[in-house]
């Protein structure tokens, strides 16, 4: 349904739809102007719309990004916004599959940017209740380029660049290492290893070996636009080849996209358009959360050893692997096996692909002059492969050979809306009224092979038949959707306008149910109804609210059956096959329903200052809960919809545009406060957070804490002098050295129920800043962006600053390490659980400030243009990621290891570093 | 107009055909609706059982470190804190050590109740049907049993449910009420198991063995006695000759094995990860304090089987076959749940009690335990030893003593000397003595409820001092 436009600033491409500052027109016109460097269409959201937060969640050539608008509506289920791209809706997914290592291609980024004429962000209820059972989390919507109003064009955008690491951890090298492992056994009371530890020099620096100086990217794009009175087409080729920042990762995308608009008769309009694209990635071992990849196997290995070395072996003071007693070498790390990154990174390889198939088309016809019919029908399919290959080099002490695996997966969309529109004007006033229905299949098939023991490595993963043992799984995840909708609009001479939204949907996740899902809205122009007739420096101004229910049905499909899982054990040496239920029926899920309530109002200044205000409050009542159960009951949880959560915040954007002779100067700011609270847990307090480096139950779900509250202890700090009556972790008496916890419920005992909330990982205030100036054909263009009030918890500081000697450590730790002789060290010589503790030294603040994107280009003069026949010559530089103001310690405060996943957020634990990037490149308008 | 009255027929005819189109079918996992049909899946379900019995907190690393450490035959070394608490006897409601122990038990109740609900009403041969719910029944008696002694008062779930609807809030069951359906179970185990079994599977006299045991530590001893007669006057049992070849040097199949955790080349057990010192393959953390053995003549048998020395160090070697492990870490040996040397011990302990004293037979009980220490097969030699006289001339005190004396070692790390010393009140004095540091209480006769569960129940009541 068209929204109603209470004005729009065509010069500002920025549009108020139902008051909300929320569109943005990308490129409104063919001709070159300089934009930013844009590698995947989630970049385009980000510092730009007020409320909407982007996390990069793994720096990994086309991985995904996690959206969150207007807060987390759901903790355990997706909170992941709608797309809905040429009108079909569908959830973003990335090839996070268990048949790669490392981050995989996100699906959305084989649509490209460049291409996208529009992108807009839906949070209001009145335009998210349009999407019903699926709008509660926000909706973006993207319409690609359709060539209209442009007589012919065609433009050709080159750009190359180079990305690097920003910011790496300094590690010990040869001799501080080989010194550090020295102070740890003379802590044990042992004699020093090594008699000169400064022998060893700088030794092997895995960081400088790991990562590429300057991985290069290009990128090509052709683009053309046609139109004439009543068609216009549009269509796009393009072609990416990015290296990865880490050694043996890349990827390239081909894409082409096209559409056509047409209009033969007053009667008659439709459009059609397709994308086809391919991306074939290789990525390494990286965002494990077991710690085995190449990222924390850089931090961890150590710096004596050399490339040919397999495992962490402890080494003799002539830099060979030391025996034990037992005549076997010594391993450094007992509980985390740890592979040398380079050769992890050589021989535990992915390769991926992704073809995507998209075709969506609409056909409108006016019945008579006042009714119309409208229908939408789209097909997606999205075809991946994966091969993943772990060299048997890198299991030196098995014999079992290396893994191939080889996995296809199938996911197929459809999508069908149909409605009848009737319109109605009498004098100023318009009533418009609409009837339709709306139809959704999902499928998703996959099948998978894993062989490993091959006789030949050679053959691999396109042989897996030829491997030792074998094994195959297959699976399918079936959806499908409907809903009926009602919409009843009107609109009282152009000054008061009533908009009421009834929908129905029912999903086959959920039995088959219907849910209503009304909404209401009134919006009123203070202009047009005279509130502002004095007021002649305001040139527009309106005001407006909103009531309505909207739902969310992100969830795994079958939650509503048992499942029962097969397993193979011996009883002796019986072989026997056992079925056990691992999951009891959901069999009264639901699926989550918000109320939301908005009120704002948005206003336009003559001299060319707008700006918008918004409060929100949006309040999920049924939220989905990983309920625990009591153990009797046969499972650990159970998925129910028994939480309460509520987001609530204020939104504010402010633009500025003013043009003084030559000189066009624009701004756009916004900012976003928001509050995210648990207004009910269900039963319990419930403790989740997915294990990393063996340390879960990070994050705690209870009444009145933030969501995504970190839970952990807190440091009462060192103990300096050893003491009977210091309350330890592990109940012994307090050595010298070691970190005391605070005794939270004075019990005696510093155990599990002495922890506390220590932060939480979503934060308070997001904010974005970008500018644009030109002038004499210099362009300037700058986005700022950042987030105020959130933790990380910092994982990668159990490595770095961990002096149970299984592994290298940061320089800084190792100053800073408690010692007879440095009394003000503040990291515990020796901890318990192997330092795997989640404590407050974890959780960092998160707030940083940074220059997003940065980009400087020059348009050559019309006359010199008009000679060699072209429309438009820019030539740009631009960068992303420029700096970066924070007081996080770890490589980037925009991270989350386990990517979108509403459940893991805030986590940073060897993720793929992201990358500065500049670029420099030209476009040509012919 | 007419139009919209299509559109409308084809919304109507669409709605009607929607009922179909949004029906779920679960075409990726099998459910219960699926399942629990054919005599396969009855079996299929029985032996969920035996894999469970098998998780890390039921016969596993978690249950074995809890009855371990948390008596006088375990020090801990390592630096992680839910185990060192269990061993220095400061352990809370949230280690997550006993929450295994309480969790895998409950499973192992879940799939037992799982049987004896789906089982009975599915089309198979009638015998073996009332073997594999006998089995069930053996199992629910088992680990009911463990919990209680563990924990007292826990719930007492006798239903198996398998969606949300299905599930409730439990009450906690006294002891009385919890003991009474272990007999209940026990004895219909006793009346409906073959007297016979394959290995790794219970029989009738597994199942009066537990029952004896459950009487023996309730101190009930007539009862315990008369279960302990059954087991004896079949004599299917006897002591294996020498205790190297009931564990180390093992047979699997053996005439004093009642009923055991099995384990095999096909399915090894890691307690030596554990037990065994660095130099064998181990962790090396756990240790056994060296007072525990200066009552003991160093010739015994069982010590040298059972430990080895390094360092002045003492650690468990009696889950290690070297031969057929060298560098340890797993193990092929089978973990006892109960052998016929603990009915033996039992009984006797049961005639000194009724009688008041020692009798003839509770002697030549006690004495053939002592004489099988005292023997070891070396290279099939058989070897003698003077060594630990058979008993004669004790009072009712002075029994009870040795009985309690030769429990300590021959079960060594087979997860009873904890109960024996709750059963003798001696825990804390015990345990104090080995471990200077530690704190132990009269709290430490229970372990405390875990955490996780006192939150879901806020009526319950945790045991004292937790």
């Amino acid at each position: 349904m068209r929204t109603i436009f209470i004005f729009c600033f065509s010069w500002m491409s920025l549009c108020f739809t139902y008051g909300q500052l929320d569109s943005l027109w990308v490129e409104p016109t063919s001709l070159p102007v300089t934009t930013f460097n844009y590698l995947h269409p989630d970049e385009l959201l980000i510092g730009k719309f007020a409320g909407t937060w982007v996390t990069q969640a793994s720096g990994a050539p086309g991985s995904d990004y996690s959206i969150r608008v207007r807060g987390s509506g759901s903790v355990f289920g997706g909170a992941e916004p709608l797309y809905v791209i040429n009108g079909i809706p569908h959830y973003n997914t990335a090839n996070n599959s268990d048949h790669i290592y490392g981050s995989g291609v996100d699906f959305l980024s084989l649509i490209d940017p460049s291409n996208i004429k529009e992108i807009k962000v839906l949070s209001n209820v009145v335009a998210t209740a349009q999407y019903g059972s699926r709008g509660a989390n926000g909706v973006i919507l993207i319409e690609t380029k359709d060539g209209a109003n442009e007589p012919f064009s065609v433009d050709i955008q080159t750009f190359t660049g180079y990305q690097n690491t920003y910011k790496l951890p300094i590690l010990l090298d040869g001799g501080g290492f080989a010194a550090y492992q020295n102070d740890v056994g003379a802590n044990e009371g042992n004699d020093p290893i090594y008699t000169n530890p400064s022998n060893f020099g700088k030794g092997s620096d895995w960081q400088q070996q790991l990562y590429r100086k300057a991985a290069l990217i290009q990128n090509y794009r052709i683009n053309l636009n046609v139109s004439n009175n009543n068609t216009s087409f549009s269509m796009l080729g393009s072609y990416l080849n990015q290296s990865g920042i880490v050694n043996h990762s890349g990827l390239k995308r081909y894409n082409l996209q096209a559409r056509l608009a047409s209009q033969p008769n007053d009667r008659l309009s439709f459009s059609s358009s397709m994308v086809l694209a391919r991306s074939e990635s290789n990525s390494v071992l990286t965002d494990d959360p077991d710690g085995f990849g190449v990222v924390t196997g850089a931090y961890l290995f150590s710096p004596l050893l050399g490339s040919s070395d397999i495992l962490n072996y402890q080494v003799d003071n002539d830099g060979l692997p030391m025996n034990g007693n037992d005549g076997r070498s010594l391993n450094l790390l007992s509980s985390h096996k740890i592979l040398n990154p380079i050769a992890l990174s050589q021989y535990a390889s992915s390769f991926s692909t992704i073809s995507r198939l998209f075709w969506s088309s609409h056909i409108s016809y006016d019945i008579t002059d006042r009714l119309t019919f409208y229908t939408q029908l789209g097909v997606d399919g999205i075809f991946n492969e994966d091969f993943s290959y772990f060299g048997s080099v890198l299991q030196p002490e098995l014999s079992v050979g290396g893994i191939g695996m080889n996995a296809k997966q199938q996911s197929f969309n459809w999508f069908n809306q149909s409605y009848l529109s009737y319109q109605v004007t009498h004098g100023s006033n318009v009533l418009k009224a609409k009837i339709g229905t709306e139809i959704q299949g999902t499928l998703v098939e996959l099948l998978s092979g894993q062989s490993r023991g091959f006789d030949n490595e050679k053959l691999g993963y396109y042989a897996l038949g030829s491997g030792a043992t074998k094994t195959i799984g297959s699976s399918l995840d079936e959806a499908q959707s409907f809903a009926a909708m009602a919409n009843l609009d009107y609109n009282l001479r152009s000054t008061y306008d009533i908009n009421l939204i009834l929908r129905t949907d029912a999903s086959s996740r959920f039995g088959g149910d219907f849910v209503f899902l009304p909404a209401l809205g009134f919006n009123m122009d203070l202009k047009a109804a005279g509130v502002l007739s004095g007021v002649d420096w305001i040139s527009g101004a309106n005001l407006y609210a909103g009531a309505g229910r909207v739902g969310n049905q992100q969830i795994p499909s079958y939650l509503r059956f048992s499942q029962l899982d097969q397993s193979i054990f011996y009883l002796g040496n019986t072989e026997l096959k056992s079925f056990v239920p691992t999951r009891i029926a959901s069999d009264q899920l639901q699926m989550e329903i918000s109320n939301q309530f908005d009120l704002g109002g948005d206003f336009l200044v003559r001299n060319g200052f707008m700006g918008s205000l918004e409060y929100y409050n949006r309040t999920t009542i049924n939220a989905f809960i990983e309920m625990p159960m009591p153990y009797y009951n046969g499972v650990a949880s159970l998925v129910t919809n028994s939480g309460v959560i509520r987001n609530s915040g204020i939104e504010m954007t402010a633009g500025f545009k003013n043009q003084v002779g030559k000189f066009d100067w624009n701004v756009n700011a916004n900012i976003a406060f928001n509050s995210g609270k648990v207004i009910s847990e269900g039963s319990s307090q419930i403790l989740y957070g997915t294990g990393v480096y063996g340390m879960n139950d990070w994050l705690i779900f209870d009444e009145g804490e933030a969501i995504g509250a970190i839970y952990g202890f807190e440091i009462n700090g060192m103990v300096t002098t050893a003491g009977a009556d210091i309350a330890t972790l592990d109940g012994e008496v307090a050595k010298a050295g070691t970190i005391s916890y605070k005794d939270q419920n004075e019990d005696g005992l510093i155990d599990h129920s002495d922890r506390v909330v220590l932060g939480s990982v979503t934060p308070d205030l997001i904010y974005g800043f970008s500018t644009n100036m030109s002038r004499y054909g210099f362009d300037l263009s700058l986005l700022f962006q950042g987030v105020a009030g959130n933790e990380i918890v910092n994982f990668n500081k159990v490595i770095l600053n961990n002096m149970n000697g299984t592994g290298n450590i940061s320089e800084e730790a190792y100053e800073n390490m408690w010692r007879a002789t440095n009394q003000q060290g503040d990291l515990p010589i020796s901890t318990p659980n192997d330092g795997k503790i989640v404590d407050q030294s974890l959780v960092e603040n998160g707030s940083y400030l940074r220059l997003k994107y940065f980009s400087i280009g020059y348009n050559l003069p019309k006359s010199l243009l008009e000679k060699i026949k072209v429309q438009g010559i820019n030539i740009f530089i631009s960068g992303n990621n420029i700096f970066t103001l924070t007081k996080y310690s770890g490589m980037n405060p925009d991270v989350s290891l386990f990517n979108s996943e509403a459940q893991n957020m805030g986590a940073d634990f060897g993720g793929y570093p992201s990358s500065k990037l500049w670029s420099v490149g030209f476009k040509i308008g012919l | 107009m007419r139009s919209l009255t299509y559109f409308i027929v084809f919304l109507l005819i669409f709605i009607t055909g929607c009922k179909d189109f949004l029906q779920e079918e679960n075409l990726s996992y099998l459910d219960e609706i699926d399942f629990y049909k054919t005599s396969e899946d009855a079996e299929n379900a029985l032996n969920a059982i035996y894999n469970l019995l098998d998780d890390q907190g039921a016969y596993g690393a978690s249950y074995w470190r809890v009855k371990g450490l948390a008596s006088d035959e375990g020090l801990y070394e390592g630096n992680f804190s839910d185990i060192a608490t269990l061993a220095n006897a400061s352990y809370g409601s949230s280690n997550s050590e006993i929450k295994n122990v309480w969790s895998s038990f409950y499973a192992v109740a879940y799939a037992s109740n799982i049987v004896i609900e789906k089982v009975p009403s599915i089309e198979m041969d009638s015998a073996r049907k009332v073997v594999v719910l006998a089995e069930a029944k053996f199992f629910r008696g088992l680990v009911y049993m463990e919990l209680q002694r563990l924990f007292n008062e826990v719930p007492l779930m006798l239903d198996a449910p398998f969606s949300d609807s299905e599930t409730y809030l439990m009450p906690q069951s006294n002891k009385a009420s919890i003991q009474q359906q272990v007999v209940t179970d026990l004895e219909h185990a006793v009346t409906s198991l073959p007297l016979s079994s394959a290995w790794g599977r219970p029989n009738s006299y597994a199942a009066a063995a537990l029952l004896s045991r459950m009487y023996f530590l309730n101190q009930d001893y007539a009862q315990a006695k008369t279960w302990a007669m059954l087991v004896i006057n079949s004599t299917a049992y006897s002591l294996e000759s020498d205790v190297n070849s009931l564990f180390k040097n093992r047979n699997d199949v053996n005439n004093e094995t009642i009923f055991a955790i099995t384990r095999s080349a096909n399915n090894l057990g890691n307690i030596n990860e554990d037990l065994l010192p660095p130099s064998l393959g181990g962790s090396g953390n756990y240790r056994v304090p060296s007072s525990f053995l200066t009552n003991f003549d160093t010739l015994d048998r069982r010590l040298e089987v059972f430990l080895t020395e390094e360092d002045d160090r003492y650690y468990v070697t009696k889950f290690w076959d070297e031969i057929n492990e060298s560098d340890g870490g797993t193990t092929s040996v089978d973990f006892p749940i109960i052998r016929f040397a603990d009915i033996l011990l039992m009984y006797a302990e049961c005639e000194n009690e009724i009688n008041n004293g020692p009798t003839a037979e509770a002697y030549s009980a006690v004495n053939l335990v002592r004489a099988r220490a005292r023997q070891a097969l070396i290279n099939e030699v058989l070897e003698v030893r003077d060594i630990l006289p058979d008993l004669v001339g004790l009072d009712y005190d002075t029994f009870v003593e040795a009985l309690h004396h030769e429990r300590k070692l021959e079960f060594l790390w087979e997860g009873l000397r904890w109960a024996d010393l709750v059963k003798k009140e001696g825990l804390i004095d015990a345990v104090s003595e080995v471990k200077p540091t530690a704190v132990p209480s009269a709290r430490n006769y229970y372990f405390p409820i875990p955490l996780f569960e006192m939150e879901l129940h806020p009526d319950w009541s945790q045991n004292a001092g937790y």
